[in-house]
């Protein structure tokens, strides 16, 4: 069964939006390794509304797919209203009306809060069988460019890469064989060192499940390598939730060791120095030289696409983050256009692939024709992608390459 | 000595090439705490360490604490020939908007192995040929390699948690120390150049006082002059009755073991179990190098005698 995203046409008061079809392109500067974040999930398998809340599952009424774990057979379920619109949780199982969790939702989520299931990514869907995004192969993990899954629990990585003629391969473990369908988690981050002497791009896409406007997200006690939401928060002082829950947030101290830590890692390439909110100072980066400008860091500048390599000195629990999608709502095509917002279509599938991405729909009107657009948010407009398609099958299609970083839409004219 | 410290800087020069890559162990150290206090990190007198005085992480590979520890009283230059930068040198201030006594840094080196063993060492100058006094410390832990993902190495240690190697524990942290003097040096300046080769020994009186050399040098009188009188005694004080003494700080060659005879119960000398006592002592103040200690006698004693052992670690 196809899944069809929640995107209807403007009619009447009835108005709903679908997910914004996110696109980027992550940096890897030469000869260097950066953290890559996953903030585009895989579309919704289940959509319901909490009618149960216990301590390792919710119950829920609402509308489920034939596959709802999709291809890597494990799934996150977000929760999309509510006081913790924004939160979470990997599933365990669902069997009839209850979904499993693998933390407790207890005291965060209420009856009448609506969610939506997600499977989780594989290896093969970011980066092909084919190796479309051009990593570079080689006969070991030392000659080959890598991938990385850190694993929290165990404080490790697990590290990837494309074995010359053989296929993608877990280093040290070549044995196993192919690895393209080891699990992504959703929300995660990669870790890529790009060994060649040019920047390496790597496309991401996928949609952005909303609300942006807040995260939690999970971190155990050691490393934990993280994906931000989507954000417009402009600086490091505004990242953080103010006001959450006492257990729901960084732990601060006088000094760098009595604190938790992190590092940004941005889709540009750039990256922050290790910073820390000192108690009575605000942000900090560590070891800044007070004759060569202040330690501060409040202001230190946050791209809208970043990734967390965050040390918890604490116990587990989760961080409140603030984001925001820039504009997520249609916007026209043309200022000719205001009054009357463009007619989209579902977005069915959307992929990475060899040309760079794949966005594929259903065709619901005989004779329609489609057209792509994409939507920079660095310069803001909504332009098209290449000339309009007239489908011969069910499904319309197009591959393209945007630049930059923004959303995705299909137009019907 | 401009060699030896030209082969420093050299040294410093070269990793902080290494360091200005993407890669690398990140090793934090701070002293940063609650306010209140004077620094963490003061010189002998107690005055914070001035912004912009060294600090240096190093590699001592297998050397032991003791032979740190030695090789530290032997001067700072000695020591920091002996063992292996680690990261860019630091200093006092810095991440702390040049606040004395303080520093938080963080240290990024490559590593592709853990690294234990590391030390600081903390200088009460801007530089090498400078210091006056420096103190070392062993950092707990170990520096985590880089993980073959590319992702650096992270260790964070606060100084509180770092334990003294040489220099001296404060209330608030720790202090400098000056190089110590050897014995050797010492009694080669007390007597003539003519002395025979005899006078010199540990275990000699040339000034016929009773008092050995090795007495001299730990109890701070002449060992050319009869009347020069060791700096010990006993006195009783309200709380008890204490033996006070003059001895040399941060020696680690010499161990001064205060012994007690109660002559109405028993023959047998037993050392003074108390842990030694600071008593600065205004009207007589310590010269550079020694320091005024006391010890209580137990009470039980009526009547006793009172003596100094001090043992000397003869170096290899």
């Amino acid at each position: 069964m196809v899944v069809l995203l929640n995107c209807r046409l403007a009619t009447g008061a009835d108005v709903e939006y679908s997910d914004p079809v996110g696109y980027g392109l992550w940096v890897v500067p030469a000869k260097s390794t950066r953290l890559a974040a996953l903030q585009f999930v895989n579309g919704w398998t289940l959509k319901g509304v909490v009618t149960e809340v216990g301590a390792d599952h919710i119950r829920a009424t609402g509308w489920i797919s034939d596959d709802p774990l999709g291809d890597s057979g494990s799934a996150i379920v977000r929760f999309r209203s509510g006081a913790y619109a924004g939160l979470t949780i990997p599933l365990t199982h669902i069997t009839g009306n209850t979904v499993g969790l693998v933390r407790s939702p207890v005291g965060m989520i209420q009856p009448g809060d609506e969610f939506t299931v997600h499977p989780d990514w594989t290896m093969e869907q970011v980066f092909g069988e084919d190796n479309h995004q051009g990593l570079l192969e080689g006969d070991s993990m030392k000659t080959a460019d890598t991938v990385s899954l850190w694993n929290q629990t165990e404080q490790k990585s697990h590290i990837y890469y494309f074995k010359s003629g053989e296929g993608f391969r877990e280093a040290g473990n070549e044995d196993a064989g192919d690895q393209l369908g080891v699990v992504v988690p959703a929300l995660s981050g990669l870790v890529i060192t790009n060994r060649r002497q040019t920047e390496l791009k790597i496309v991401l896409t996928g949609l952005a499940p909303m609300p942006q406007e807040q995260a939690f997200l999970w971190v155990e006690p050691g490393r934990n390598i993280l994906s931000l939401p989507f954000n417009n928060v402009g600086s490091l002082d505004n990242l953080f939730l103010n006001h959450p829950p006492a257990l729901h947030t960084f732990i601060s101290g006088r000094a760098a060791p009595r604190a938790d830590t992190l590092k940004l890692s941005f889709g540009s390439g750039a990256k922050t120095p290790i910073l820390y909110f000192k108690e009575g100072r605000g942000w900090w980066a560590v070891g800044g030289r007070g004759h060569g400008g202040p330690a501060n860091a409040g202001g230190t500048p946050v791209e809208i696409w970043a990734g967390m390599d965050y040390n918890r000195v604490g116990p587990a629990g989760y961080l409140g983050l603030r984001g925001a999608i820039p504009d997520s709502s249609p916007t026209p095509a043309s200022a000719s256009l205001a009054a009357t917002p463009p007619a989209t279509v579902p977005v069915s599938k959307v992929g990475s692939c060899k040309e760079g991405i794949r966005i594929e729909w259903k065709h619901v009107e005989t004779g329609a024709r489609y057209q792509v657009q994409s939507k920079d948010y660095a310069s803001g407009g909504w332009t098209d992608l290449g000339e309009p398609v007239t489908p011969t099958t069910e499904l319309g299609s197009l591959t393209c390459r945007p630049e930059g970083r923004g959303e995705l839409r299909v137009l019907i004219r | 000595m401009m060699k030896r410290l030209h082969h420093l800087t050299l040294a410093c020069s070269l990793l902080m090439l290494a360091g200005s890559g993407a890669l690398g162990s990140d090793l934090v150290l701070s002293s940063l705490r609650d306010a209140g206090g004077s620094g963490f990190f003061v010189d002998s007198s107690g005055q914070a360490l001035a912004s912009g005085s060294l600090v240096q992480v190093v590699d001592c590979g297998e050397l032991t604490e003791t032979e740190i520890r030695e090789l530290a009283a032997g001067g700072v230059e000695t020591l920091l020939n002996a063992v292996t930068p680690f990261g860019d040198p630091a200093v006092i201030g810095q991440g702390i908007e040049d606040l004395p006594g303080h520093l938080e840094v963080v240290m990024s080196v490559p590593l592709d192995e853990a690294k234990s063993g590391l030390h600081v060492v903390v200088l009460n100058r801007a530089t090498v040929g400078d210091a006056t006094e420096w103190l070392v410390l062993s950092v707990p832990g170990q520096a985590a390699a880089d993980d073959p993902s590319g992702v650096a190495g992270f260790l964070a240690v606060h100084f509180e948690d770092a334990a003294l190697v040489y220099g001296a524990e404060t209330p608030d942290g720790f202090a400098t120390a000056a190089s110590v003097e050897s014995y050797e040096s010492w009694i080669s300046t007390m007597l003539d150049e003519s002395s025979p080769a005899s006078d010199l020994l540990p275990g000699a009186d040339p000034d016929s006082d009773q008092l050995s050399n090795l007495l001299e040098f730990g109890l701070g009188s002449d060992p050319s002059d009869g009347g020069s009188r060791a700096q010990i005694s006993v006195r009783l004080e309200e709380t008890g009755v204490f033996m006070e003494y003059l001895r040399r700080s941060n020696d680690p060659t010499l161990e001064y073991t205060p012994e007690y005879l109660p002559v109405s119960v028993s023959t047998v000398w037993m050392p003074l179990a108390d842990t030694p006592l600071s008593v600065p002592i205004p009207t007589n103040p310590a010269p550079t190098g020694y320091e005024w200690k006391k010890q209580e006698i137990p009470s039980a004693t009526a009547t006793g005698l009172g003596r100094m052992r001090i043992e000397r670690d003869t170096p290899e």
